[in-house]
């Protein structure tokens, strides 16, 4: 009976290192631990200089050393132990005002250390590990979309996410990636759903709508809705010219359309403009007909460059973007907006709808113009297609014949195209489309290919391998470097690895925090909720710049470029960048907002929303972008003390100081808020401040007689900014661009090693440990001599024999 | 105007659910055997949850008078305050219990992560999950395994499992899984029901079907592959084994013809329309248990922190703030413990509503509240404290539960997992330890 492991995700390492203990039967003595040095010799020198602080219940560090399993290399605490080796080589234990051990003590234990560590690295059976994994929530997500021509994201989120590594804060991790009872159904029920959606969607036909422009009322008449109130004309701003029309600045045009599409719908124009123009395009509806209030979505902006000739411009749309209230608004009077959002005239030739598109969905399945006869061979040649792609391999004969089977089975009652679906739902609730670095039956050198295909998909695009890098892997091609990095290159320019940009970005830098900060807006009224969206875009941005285009990695901490479009420059009062687009932009020599650590992802995030927090960002900083994340807070931490004099006008930092100012709390926070302290001239909201804003409740005297509701008194108070702190080497440093000078002189090894280490763990699915150590160098070496280029980079992570063997 | 869920007909009514009740002990009854028809009467527990925690103003606020959450007095003495005097009626099946929390939620940097260790007591820090692990009606669920024909209810008004710092869920796996909770009133009450009907059967036949292909294609790679993954494999093949039975058992339970005559009911209410919602989730709990379709439920009315779906409940009530605001700036506004307080009432009103529906219904010698625990709390007293939760034990009088007092505990001394270890021994699950619990026997609120 297989044993459980409740700790698992605490430690990655138990699990195989407990199930294989039995396997090492035929034990030499270089892997078995030396326990009687250590009874003998060892631990009579840790009871004298350690055990004092690191023993009961509450360790220094959560360390306990009374209790320890010395046995390194297949014992329970070899983590424990690499936290030990570290603290002890590096002099940080004992601490100075303790007694220290002789050199001669000093060095015994340092040999048996090193002794224990070098079998547990050499035949520790902690690390071996497995390449089989589940696909996590996004990665099904892509892989339905990339599989079946739809999007699946409503329908994936009915599982559960993944946790995240401890170590990596990544969710590809293969030792979280559990399974349950209850996950099981969830999965079978989004792909039953899914399928059955899409049979109804094969069935929708495909509705267009286009505005008669040549005819069109350019002043229709005043209409008037219940209680006299006017409803808003169909046009504005619109003249004639000739068989076209001019919409001016500020101008729309509503083109009304049957139902909301159930499906993929395209927006169209032709058009020209005489100089750079813009515009909008929405969808909307009209509360009722007597009612003439509207609720308008933005689809997409469209900037028209300046041109002579038209050109038409289409944007595609699911219904599954637009807000719940319109996806149920099914009968209500809709309409697709055109408006000109520019100061120049539009010439405008067509105007067109096409909802319900489900032509291409069709087509990919069997076309409806098929002949009877062809569509035998078609189905064939379809599902033998479909399980290469799902299963990342070749389809066994056995499979081929199986499958085909099933659509014989439903086509005896089904039309092709729902018996084909059919036969694609069987296909994805096997293990072979859910579970990575599953068997193939196919010869080494066409499995060994196919594999390395699979896990570069899932590495770059999250998904599975499209047919280009199937037929390089079908070919026995990939294995050769020339090929490889080839296709590393065209999927890096592919569209599909922004998903991997995104995801990794989420997961790297937790950009999910400041999703959970809800910014007080007595603090900051500038502060809409639209610009966290914006704030994350402005991160990704700037990842993408270094991921796919190849920017050096430096640039994370270089005070240089910054990534805006009109509305997020304007709230961080940068001046000269229009358009909704983002941009790379060039920042003055003094201004504070290039790099990473001055965004407002980060700044919003560690913050509580009301003042900024120089110990999350500390910690942050520290973990993220020093590589040397900060041990957890001890158990019991007391609540701020309310009774401090003036409690309601001290920052959060100084209520937080005045808090953590005990000798057991200060020994770790003078590690951790000295990295946040330099960034005080950013508040809650990502802005600059000269002044920290306090808000406090006045309280309100009371006027005898009044009964009125009372309306609530604010006091804002304005302190000072102390921005100085002293890094643990002792540097002083005073405000954020000395930090980030510092980080330039003396962090950037640290920071290259970070995302070193959390690019080869998201590419192997696992935490990176001891044994990786070599490697992790040398990628960290040949990172810093290719001037920090993340793509080149990925090519050396792919060509290591980590990655070509999976694990 | 939208017909409200617990308006039934009253024919549909008997019909859906005076059937079946009588079926688990009817036949006990008809051999004359009183006590041990008696002794056949399910037993069950709810566990709901609310975000935020409630308004406790300080004692020198003239708002405390009224609107702080915990009652007056102490003891057999006590007296509700005003947001809590919708449960007077009930008062002598109510216990209060203050000083009670899980020590181990105390560090998290984030506060609205706590929900997650709510029903487990395991430690979280800050959006990671060090490890959690199973909670308290997962505990008791698995141990009455097969009695039911749904093992258990988790129940959300977001549903599905969330993140694990913003869960949608109260339930979690041995492994410290969220499970997945259900919030489609359709979904919910199509689980309870729907089994018997021909679209459903076919439905789970195909899912049979689906899962014999998979279970025969994992066992065939597992062959293949070597040791490490194969634990994996492992893992995977015992959940095909965990839901074969459990879709044999929808099976097995639609062939004995358990699931009643479906009683009608207005589903058709998003959780946006929030009483009549709160109020369907609370009928379907009420028809399950008195159906005995299953014995444990939790239900989580609110997810937890400012960018929730849940957040805007109160907006939708017609309260001027959305959850978040009405906790955080209640400190701030010469009103704002009131009109935090107007909010708990609603909830308390919702739980009156619930419990009142089970103390109406005879069962046996007594009610249907007598053999129903009904634990509702939140796991912060006021936003961001992570101690003293508010809580409330209901009914299960005739499971040993001592009801109708004020009990305050001291928070050095207690956890909030002593009590979860005495909720199951009253389920009849015989456990001695349940996550961080220290044994502490809380004899005053159970005998």
């Amino acid at each position: 009976m297989k044993r459980r492991y409740p700790f698992l995700l605490q430690s990655p390492f138990l699990l195989v290192a407990a199930l294989t203990i039995s396997a090492t039967l035929s034990a030499r003595a270089d892997d078995q631990p030396n326990l009687q040095t250590f009874n003998q010799e060892i631990r009579p020198l840790i009871g004298k200089y350690c055990v004092k602080c690191h023993r009961g219940k509450t360790p220094e560090a959560n360390i306990v050393l009374d209790e320890i399993d010395a046995d390194i290399i297949d014992g329970e605490h070899f983590d424990r132990w690499e936290d030990i080796r570290e603290a002890f080589n590096s002099g940080e234990m004992p601490p100075e005002n303790q007694p220290q051990p002789t050199d001669a003590e000093r060095d015994l234990i340092t040999r048996w250390l090193d002794t224990e560590f070098k079998k547990a690295l050499k035949h520790g059976s902690s690390f071996k590990r497995g390449r089989v994994r589940r696909l996590t929530r996004y990665e099904l997500r892509y892989a339905l979309e990339d599989l079946l021509h739809t999007s699946s994201s409503e329908y994936v989120n009915a599982l559960p996410e993944e946790g995240s590594s401890v170590e990596t804060g990544l969710k590809n991790n293969s030792r979280l990636l559990m399974i349950s009872s209850p996950h099981l159904e969830t999965y079978l029920n989004v792909i039953l759903t899914i399928i059955s959606d899409m049979k109804q969607i094969t069935t929708y036909v495909p509705e267009s709508v286009s505005a008669d422009i040549r005819n069109l009322d350019l002043d229709p008449p005043v209409t008037f809705a219940d209680k006299g109130r006017p409803n808003k004309p169909p046009v504005g701003e619109v003249e004639r010219a000739g068989d076209a029309v001019l919409v001016n600045a500020g101008g729309y045009i509503d083109l009304a359309i049957p139902t909301i599409s159930r499906y993929l719908f395209q927006t169209s124009f032709t058009a020209k403009s005489e100089s750079p123009a813009r515009v909008q395009l929405s969808i909307g509806f009209q509360h009722s007909e007597v009612d003439p209030r509207q609720k308008i979505h933005e689809l997409g902006i469209i900037e028209l460059p300046k041109s002579d000739a038209v050109n038409t411009y289409s944007i595609n749309s699911w219904p599954e973007e637009l807000p719940a209230e319109m996806s149920r608004a099914l009968d209500r009077p809709f309409f697709v907006r055109l408006a000109n959002r520019s100061k120049q005239p539009i010439y405008l030739q067509a105007f067109d709808y096409r909802g319900n598109v489900n032509t291409d969905l069709v087509s990919t399945l069997v076309p409806s113009d098929m002949d009877e006869s062809d569509i035998a061979e078609h189905v064939k040649k379809s599902i033998a297609a479909f399980i290469e792609k799902a299963f990342r391999r070749l389809p066994t004969e056995r499979e081929l014949k199986r499958y085909n089977a099933v659509y014989s089975n439903y086509a005896e009652t089904e039309k092709p195209i729902i018996a084909l679906l059919s036969t694609y739902k069987e296909v994805l609730c096997s293990p072979a489309f859910f579970y990575l670095g599953m068997p193939d039956d196919a010869s080494e050198i066409v499995a060994a290919n196919y594999r390395l295909a699979e896990r570069l998909a899932f590495f770059l695009w999250c998904s599975v391998p499209d047919d280009e890098l199937l037929a390089a892997a079908s070919a026995g091609e990939l294995l050769s470097p020339s090929v490889l990095n080839g296709q590393i290159n065209r999927m890096l320019a592919d569209e599909k690895s922004r998903r991997f940009v995104e995801q990794f970005t989420d997961q790297w830098l937790q950009t999910f925090l400041m999703f959970n900060v809800a910014v007080d807006r007595t603090y900051y009224p500038r502060f809409k909720a639209p610009l966290k969206d914006l704030m994350r875009q402005e991160t990704l941005e700037a990842v993408n710049d270094v991921f796919r285009h190849g920017a050096t990695a430096v640039d994370f901490l270089e005070p240089e470029p910054g990534f805006v479009n009109q509305t997020l420059a304007s709230f961080y009062r940068l001046q000269g960048v229009r358009g909704n687009e983002f941009r790379k932009v060039t920042l003055d020599k003094g201004s504070p907002r290039g790099g990473l650590l001055t965004q407002g992802t980060f700044l919003v995030g560690n913050s509580d929303g009301m003042n900024s927090h120089a110990i999350l960002r500390g910690v942050w900083l520290s973990t993220n972008i020093l590589n040397d994340a900060p041990p957890d807070p001890p158990a019991n931490v007391p609540p701020l003390d309310e009774t401090i004099p003036g409690f309601d006008k001290m920052t959060l930092n100084q209520k937080l100081f005045a808090h953590r100012n005990n000798a057991a709390c200060r020994s770790c926070h003078r590690k951790i808020d000295p990295w946040g302290i330099p960034f005080e001239n950013f508040d809650a909201s990502g802005t600059w401040r000269e002044k920290v804003l306090v808000v406090s409740k006045k309280t309100p005297e009371s006027q005898e007689g009044q009964k009125k509701k009372q309306k609530p008194v604010f006091e804002k108070t304005h302190l000072p900014i102390d921005r100085t702190a002293t890094l643990p080497g002792g540097t002083a440093i005073d405000g954020i661009d000395e930090l980030k000078e510092h980080l330039m002189q003396h962090r950037k090894r640290d920071f290259a090693k970070g995302l070193t280490e959390r690019l080869l763990a998201a590419a192997l699915s696992r935490d990176i440990a001891l044994p990786d150590e070599d490697l992790v160098d040398s990628l960290v070496n040949r990172f810093e001599a290719n001037d920090y280029s993340v793509p080149t980079l990925i090519r050396e992570i792919v060509a290591t024999e980590q990655f070509q063997r999976g694990y | 105007m939208a017909k409200k869920s617990w308006h039934l007909p009253r024919r549909a009514f008997l019909r859906g659910t005076g059937i079946t009740l009588a079926l688990p002990f009817m036949n006990a009854m008809a051999v004359g055997k009183e006590q041990q028809a008696l002794n056949a009467l399910p037993k069950r527990s709810a566990f709901i949850f609310f975000p935020n925690g409630v308004s406790l103003p300080k004692e020198t606020d003239p708002q405390f008078e009224d609107w702080y959450w915990f009652p007056r007095g102490s003891g057999r003495d006590y007296e509700f305050r005003t947001s809590q005097q919708a449960l007077n009626p009930f008062r002598d099946d109510i216990s209060v219990i203050s000083g009670l929390s899980h020590p181990l939620n105390r560090n998290s940097g984030d506060a609205h992560v706590n929900p997650t260790g709510f029903l487990t007591s395991k430690e979280m820090i800050k959006g990671k999950t060090t490890h959690n692990s199973i909670s308290i009606d997962q505990a008791i669920s698995n141990h009455h395994a097969g009695k039911t024909r749904i093992a258990s209810m988790p129940l959300s008004s977001v549903g599905g499992v969330g993140n694990i710092a913003r869960t949608y869920t109260l339930s979690f796996d041995k492994e410290g899984r969220g499970i997945p909770a259900w919030s489609n009133l359709k979904e919910i009450y199509e689980q309870m029901y729907g089994a018997s009907s021909p679209a459903a059967q076919a439905r789970l036949r195909e899912k049979q079907s689906l899962l014999s292909d998979i279970h025969a294609d994992a066992k065939d790679f597992r062959r293949k592959l070597g040791r490490e993954d194969q634990t994996t494999l492992d893992e995977y093949l015992e959940a095909i084994s965990g839901l074969e039975k459990k879709i044999e058992n929808d099976r097995l339970w639609v062939q004995k013809g358990a699931a009643s005559a479906p009683p009608e009911m207005n589903l058709d209410i998003e959780f946006t329309d929030v009483e009549n919602y709160i109020r369907a989730m609370y009928d379907l709990m009420f028809l399950a248990f008195k159906a005995d379709l299953t014995r444990v439920a939790t239900y989580q009315i609110a997810s937890e922190g400012g960018t929730a779906p849940t957040n805007n409940l109160s907006k939708q009530i017609g309260m001027k703030k959305d959850l978040h605001q009405l906790s955080h700036s209640a400190a701030k506004s010469a009103e704002g413990f009131k009109d935090w307080g107007l909010w708990d009432q609603f909830v308390a009103k919702q739980l009156a509503y619930f419990i009142n529906r089970m103390k109406e219904t005879r069962e046996g010698d007594g009610s249907m509240l007598d053999r129903c625990l009904v634990f509702q709390g939140a796991a912060t007293s006021r936003v961001h404290d992570n101690t003293n939760f508010p809580l409330i034990l209901a009914g299960g009088k005739k499971m040993g539960h001592n009801a109708g007092q004020f009990v305050t505990y001291n928070e050095e001394k207690n956890n909030l997992a002593n009590l979860f270890v005495r909720i199951a021994n009253a389920m009849d699950v015989p456990m001695e330890k349940f996550g961080d619990s220290t044994g502490v026997s809380m004899d005053e609120l159970f005998s």
